[in-house]
């Protein structure tokens, strides 16, 4: 097992490298000018003077080997600089963030996979009913249905039933509210205010939802196919014989062998709820890394875009090596 | 219980508390909110920075509220306002004094004195003169500022300059406290240090309101100042405690937070949409700007270095309905360079759509008939650009010219404009650079096409004649105001003339404001663009 963390933990650092110099060089062949930018969009007469010391302080004006490793230096020794854009430390810009697309991300999970196994093991046990076709039309009709457009509808539905979904917060509550851990729900209870808490998972339930959407259906046909396969298996069969209910045998029995894979299942969709994320906050009027992806590349922030891109590797990379580490604990029969 | 049941029963419950929350939150009669005058203003873009000596963009939305100028103008009524000073004077063409008002306090509660404009004018006019870096040049005319009293300052000048507009420049015009040097532990005025403690969200103004939380790319929170000098004269009892800048880039959002109640002012929602909001009982606020779109030709590559070819394709814009078209009627027409309203504008520089006149520019040129390509570049997302580009297309079509459009965000729009001058063959036809005012001087739109602007004369355009007229009119504005209003139109002749750049229009900017919100007259400056004074804006609901 010792074995395999440095093995992963040699692998995903290497890949992370990769990724960072990659992006690197992709900000860097792409169009903008970052001097121009650090410099502020300067007028008047000295506006190429700035540019110009702008490209120097940046060191643009170097070769582009010497920039890299430069810029991988310093931004694995921890100093990540400033925003060019936005002229604040990097490291708040993205903790701040992170913080926000994190608390987004965990919430629609906590529902996604409950939600989806319970959603799976229905439709496995009324495998062949109308109640199951019109449950696998539904989970094919949600996967397929643009985040976007589906974001619209959730806060439009949630207007008409009078709740807020857009931000946080309430902003009338940020000047009772003390930011402890940066998860507001947390933070509310933290504080113990019941009435925050209330608005703020009223207002994260909605993008959580939609952010749900994918896991929940995706695990459901996962769960329904392979518990509905597990029915013709010698035991099942047996057990059916013996007079032991289907359910009993599904949960007792069949369940346990099709969890192992649902978690593989839920690292892997994670990365796609990351990229969801990106438009359900920006519908939402949430911050989150998204949005520091799209300003950044807007801008032509590159230390914000790069430092943007380690996070979001970093955190994918985790998941993924957790969730293969939580299956082999769940079934001892996988080898990793 | 085994694992996976307990998986489902942990399901049921998830769901069953999530339904039980919002019935309990529905039942309660919504959260009991504080009791807080809450304003919500959505505007589109990040904010770039807030160091009232540097930012030279988005940052205004937030300075303009946190920060006050000497001295406030409004070219469209042609009127100051006193700010920080209550008077001031001319004494001589170099030397002018300011009087600074009493009972003005910083937000760290430090005073107001001559000390404290003498180094915020400094301190922006120093970061220009070393780095090029933020408005500093408008105060290239000062030598000196000199503290005649604790309350009155003197601005000694190298040459003769209209200071009290310059005053009240919309960017780098700021006063703050000088204490900002011991908060930030600078060593002087030049320190790099002051400007990230300001970035970091801290305000040190002496407007109607401070920053209380700043993040750049989400929402900006201002909390009011109670001991500001102007509450007194507003008597506003209704002007909100809190105001939160949202940064709401989807126009379709906008208009959801509007429908929903969580956006009180709105400033980005589609122009289509506006009429059906007002119907619903929101009020829409036109409001005149100086934003204009100035269409610029590349003077340097072919077929656009030819002025017959360019008059031709200025004859071919349908003028008349493109107000309509493009802007659904929230725009005024161009005319010449300089925005309506602004000091320079001339009214009778304007182009007509004639085809017959422009059949007959590309005879006189010998382009007439022959099969001729250009392109234009337009920024992605600028609806109104991009009607205009298919406008033209259409009509241009019909000269047997074939308009190619290139759609490129912002920062790249930049880079081809200024590519006219590396390789005028790389940079477009046309293009259009949209630009918004500084200090009102005819000189901030017309040095657009003045030779030495290398960044944003996008046309390439050089004719020493134009510079020469632009740089005796600029320094002739401290002493003879008029008569250097007369070279700044000769300059704009010259420019109309030879067809070089026209402005197409100038924004009128709709802010949308829910039915809960009273918003005075004098919430808005044209100067000030997208900046909402909150002093006057009331909370009705």
């Amino acid at each position: 097992m010792v074995k395999y963390y440095v093995k992963r933990t040699l692998l995903g650092s290497t890949l992370i490298v990769g990724l960072l110099i990659i992006t690197y060089l992709l900000v860097y062949i792409a169009p903008g000018d970052p001097a121009h930018v650090w410099a502020g969009k300067p007028r008047g007469p000295k506006a190429t003077e700035a540019i110009e010391l702008a490209r120097k302080e940046l060191g643009l004006d170097q070769p582009l080997h010497i920039q890299i490793v430069t810029f991988m230096i310093r931004f694995l020794t921890g100093n990540w600089g400033v925003s060019i854009a936005f002229k604040q430390p990097i490291a708040d810009v993205i903790l701040r963030s992170f913080k926000a697309t994190a608390e987004l991300l965990l919430f629609s999970y906590m529902i996604a996979i409950p939600l989806g196994l319970a959603l799976g093991i229905f439709m496995a046990l009324k495998r062949g009913s109308k109640v199951d076709l019109l449950l696998r039309l539904t989970s094919s009709m949600f996967i397929s249905v643009p985040r976007f457009w589906l974001a619209l509808i959730v806060v439009f539905v949630f207007y008409l039933i009078g709740f807020q979904s857009l931000g946080r917060m309430d902003p009338r509550f940020s000047i009772e509210f003390k930011e402890v851990t940066g998860f507001y729900l947390l933070d509310s209870l933290l504080i113990l205010r019941v009435d925050i808490f209330l608005d703020v998972l009223t207002r994260l339930t909605a993008p959580s939802l939609i952010i749900a959407v994918y896991p929940v259906f995706s695990i459901a046909k996962y769960v329904r196919y392979t518990l509905s396969e597990r029915f013709y298996e010698d035991y099942v069969i047996e057990a059916v014989s013996l007079g032991i209910s289907r359910i009993s045998i599904l949960t007792r029995y069949a369940l346990r062998g099709v969890i192992p894979a649902v978690v593989q299942l839920a690292g892997i969709n994670f990365v796609y709820s990351f990229v969801e994320t990106t438009i359900v906050e920006l519908v939402f009027m949430r911050e989150g890394i998204g949005k520091i992806l799209v300003d950044g590349i807007l801008r032509s922030d590159y230390p914000l875009i790069v430092a943007a891109f380690f996070t979001v590797s970093l955190i994918l990379v985790a998941v993924n090596t957790f969730t293969d580490i939580l299956q082999k604990r769940l079934d001892p029969r996988v080898t990793i | 219980m085994g694992f996976s049941r307990r998986l489902v029963v942990i399901a049921i419950l998830l769901v069953l508390v999530l339904v039980v929350g919002m019935i309990v939150f529905s039942t309660l009669g919504r959260i009991a909110t504080p009791q807080v005058k809450l304003v919500v203003y959505a505007y589109r873009d990040s904010i770039t920075g807030i160091d009232p000596s540097v930012e030279f963009d988005t940052g205004i939305v937030v300075l303009g509220v946190v920060y006050e100028p000497l001295v406030y103008y409004n070219p469209l009524t042609n009127k100051f306002t006193p700010a920080l000073a209550k008077n001031w004077s001319k004494i001589n063409e170099t030397f002018w004094i300011f009087k600074l008002r009493e009972n003005v306090v910083f937000h760290d509660g430090t005073p107001l004195t001559a000390d404290a404009v003498r180094f915020s004018i400094l301190r922006t006019k120093t970061i220009y003169d070393e780095s090029g870096l933020g408005p500093g040049y408008i105060w290239d005319s000062v030598e000196d500022v000199v503290v005649l009293n604790s309350s009155a300052v003197g601005l000694r000048l190298k040459y003769p300059a209209p200071i009290d507009l310059i005053a009240s420049s919309a960017y780098g015009a700021y006063i703050y406290s000088p204490k900002v040097l011991e908060y930030s532990g600078a060593r002087d005025l030049k320190d790099e240090s002051i400007r990230f403690w300001f970035e970091k969200g801290r305000s040190l103004g002496s407007g109607p309101y401070y920053i209380d939380y700043y993040d750049p790319l989400n929402e900006v929170r201002l909390k009011k100042f109670e001991k500001w000098w102007g509450w007194a004269e507003v008597n506003n009892p209704r002007a909100p405690d809190l105001v939160v800048i949202k940064i709401v880039s989807d126009p379709i959002t906008q208009v959801m937070g509007l429908r929903g109640g969580s956006i009180h002012i709105a400033m980005a929602v589609p122009r289509v949409e506006i009429s059906s909001l007002v119907k619903e009982g929101f009020r829409v606020i036109k409001q005149h700007t100086y934003y204009s779109y100035i269409l610029m030709f590349n003077t340097r590559r072919w077929p656009t270095n030819i002025t017959e070819f360019r008059l031709a394709v200025l004859h071919a814009i349908p003028w008349d309905n493109l107000i309509d078209k493009a802007l659904h009627g929230y725009g005024i027409p161009g005319s010449g360079v300089i925005p309506y309203g602004y000091p320079g504008y001339i009214d009778n520089l304007r182009f007509e759509y004639n085809l017959t006149a422009s059949r007959e520019f590309l005879e006189i040129a010998g382009l007439y008939g022959a099969e001729i390509e250009i392109e234009i570049v337009i920024t992605t997302g600028y609806e109104e650009e991009e009607i205009f580009a298919m406008l033209l297309k259409s009509e241009l079509a019909k000269l047997g010219i074939k308009l190619t459009i290139r759609h490129y965000p912002w920062e790249l729009v930049k880079e081809y404009g200024a590519a006219v001058w590396r390789n005028p063959e790389e940079a477009p036809h046309l293009i259009i650079n949209d630009w918004w005012p500084t200090y009102p001087t005819p000189y901030d739109y017309l040095y657009l096409l003045h030779c030495s602007s290398k960044e944003w004369n996008w046309a390439g355009y050089c004719n020493g004649e134009l510079d020469e007229l632009l740089d005796t009119a600029y320094e002739l504005e401290g002493e003879n105001y008029e008569e250097a209003l007369k070279l700044y139109e000769e300059a704009q002749m010259i420019l109309f003339k030879e067809g070089v750049a026209t402005t197409l229009w100038t924004i009128t900017q709709p802010f949308v404001v829910s039915p809960t919100i009273g918003i005075r007259d004098n919430a808005f400056n044209p100067l000030y663009m997208y900046v909402v004074w909150f002093q006057y804006v009331e909370v009705l609901g």
